[in-house]
């Protein structure tokens, strides 16, 4: 929206970009974060992280974990998906016209997006809290750093996919592997429950 | 049915992928490329004209902001054009030295064309890795000619300066640490899957195309055809040497990249083949002081890292050239541009202009 405010072809094609990026990514997204609901029974993030002290649920939804960070990193628009402020194509996308606190705020955001995607992966995946010797609060900022760094370091390394690979793989390798997992995870709580 | 309408996107003159002063004005349908127009013409300085004012020895320092990033190619491409003009023999010291400083400056080049090509795709190490391994040569040419981008080392007659002592040692390291730091790029770059899916199989050039609208260097060699300056015309002493030219097969982006990667290996085998027979010697011979070429005119070219580049020089027989004209590849491959972007989206556009690697301070000369 903000792109298309500045009336700059550059930061309207990156705004088409956003819009399409945010939908496919969206759902493969919340699709993953539904195999540990189905497993924990509630969406209480504390319910959530209580369930997670025997074992991380890392180790119990590993795809639904590589989905997450996958479209969690197309979600908050860095590379290898920062294709809406793509520079050397789109300049900065919509924020090319944008200068001083304006530009400032996107970022900012752009950089809470970052922190928050990390503090719901540490909750979500990584024990939140839990963790040995050291108090909890510090155990949760070194997993979300532990994220961050994950995040920094694949837009560090890796190219920019092109918009069309993009599309197709949010909606023909995500989405079908984040209902996988949603199956197996059903399936493997039933036999679970049928043993016990 | 909705009715939609094309528009225009100034890709340039000032954008981060153009690699300097080029404006692309791409009409699109959407994201896709329907017409990608290259408008040239900001970096025009007339260097051609400008050589009608100066003396002989007055133009070298001009080639050398032709294409600035292997300006040793340049130097030696207008030298040795005047030096068949003027039937001047070279020492052979000087002959390996030349040798060394273009194939040296080949690979810088292209570790340049490495690191852009990463960065236009968004991998920023890419970058920085391609930009570390030049600044060693870098330092060789500074050391060797106190310049570390417009060097002016080549001569008629031979070159400037005879090498310092440290230059072999140092030249020696960085030979034996290249293969693992190309080892490093390929881990990085080529191993990697988005690279490889955006680039092969986009921005295609067939052989016959590619033949008929000029293109030289390694961007016709991705397409098939065999033509290295090197090996089919020596100039200097290649034929000296052992080394093979990498051919591609499909003329894609992927096949440009590749090329230019396996050449960067080869002309570290020319250099070390090169340092190995070197004889000791002088490196200038005796020419007059002043310039003055018989009246005729030459054209010579060489293979420098963006393809043919040729001196066609006119002399009346005074001090100062009549005409020169330059053959610059840059400018000759962005022509293919437009045809090859058609069809494709904005991103290719970006992957395309980087393997076809133009420099502006060639194309605009």
């Amino acid at each position: 929206m903000a792109g298309w405010a500045s009336n700059n072809k550059y930061s309207l094609v990156g705004g088409m970009r956003t819009v399409a990026q945010m939908l496919s990514y969206e759902v493969p997204m919340v699709l993953s974060i539904l195999g540990i609901v189905m497993l924990v029974g509630s969406m209480r993030m504390s319910t959530i992280v209580a369930a997670q002290e025997q074992v991380w649920f890392i180790f119990l939804q590993p795809i639904a974990f590589v989905v997450y960070v996958i479209t969690a990193t197309a979600e908050i628009n860095r590379a290898p998906f920062d294709l809406v402020e793509g520079e050397s194509e789109l300049v900065a996308g919509p924020f090319t016209e944008y200068t001083g606190m304006r530009w400032a705020l996107f970022f900012l955001a752009e950089y809470a997006n970052l922190l928050a995607v990390s503090a719901i992966a540490a909750t979500l995946f990584l024990g939140g809290w839990n963790g040995p010797w050291l108090p909890g609060w510090i155990w949760f900022f070194l997993k979300i750093g532990a994220m961050i760094f994950l995040f920094m370091w694949f837009r560090w390394t890796f190219p920019r996919l092109r918009i069309d690979q993009l599309m197709s793989f949010g909606w023909k390798i995500l989405l079908p592997l984040a209902l996988a997992n949603v199956i197996i995870t059903g399936i493997g709580m039933y036999i679970y429950e049928f043993f016990s | 049915m909705v009715k939609t309408e094309t528009y225009t996107l100034n890709m340039g003159p000032q954008h981060p992928s153009t690699h300097g002063v080029l404006q692309v004005v791409l009409e699109l349908d959407g994201e896709l490329v329907i017409q990608a127009i290259p408008h040239m013409g900001y970096l025009h300085r007339g260097i051609e004209k400008l050589a009608e004012s100066r003396t002989y020895t007055q133009f070298i320092p001009y080639t050398d902001r032709l294409d600035y990033v292997s300006s040793m190619g340049n130097n030696w491409g207008y030298c040795l054009a005047v030096e068949k003009l003027m039937g001047i023999t070279v020492p052979e010291r000087a002959e390996y030295l030349r040798i060394i400083m273009t194939e040296l400056n080949r690979m810088a080049s292209h570790l340049i064309f490495m690191g852009s090509l990463a960065i236009d795709l968004g991998a920023s190490t890419g970058m920085m890795f391609g930009f570390r391994a030049r600044e060693r040569i870098l330092d060789l040419f500074d050391m060797t000619c106190g310049a570390r981008q417009t060097y002016n080392y080549i001569r008629f007659g031979g070159v400037s300066v005879d090498i310092p002592p440290q230059f072999i040692p140092e030249l020696k390291r960085f030979l034996a640490d290249f293969p693992a730091m190309l080892a490093e790029y390929h881990e990085l770059l080529t191993g990697n899957e988005i690279l490889y899916h955006r680039l092969k199989g986009t921005g295609v050039i067939t052989a016959e195309r590619a033949l008929e609208i000029g293109l030289t260097g390694p961007a016709l060699r991705a397409s098939g055809v065999d033509y290295d300056i090197r090996k089919i015309e020596p100039y200097g002493i290649y034929d000296r040497f052992d080394f093979e030219v990498p051919l591609g097969k499909v003329g894609d982006c992927w096949d440009r990249y590749i090329g230019r990667m396996e050449e960067m290996k080869q002309s570290a085998s020319i250099v070390a083949q090169a340092l190995e027979q070197m004889p000791e010697g002088e490196v200038m011979t005796k020419i007059p002081k002043v310039i003055k070429p018989p009246i005729g005119d030459v054209y010579h070219s060489i293979e420098n890292p963006r393809g043919e580049l040729g001196f066609y020089i006119v002399s009346d027989g005074s001090t100062k050239p009549y005409r020169i004209h330059v053959r610059r590849p840059s400018f000759i491959n962005l022509q293919v541009l437009n045809e090859t972007c058609q069809g494709l989206l904005i991103g290719d556009v970006v992957a395309v202009l980087a393997t076809l690697d133009s420099l502006m301070g060639e194309v605009d000369c």
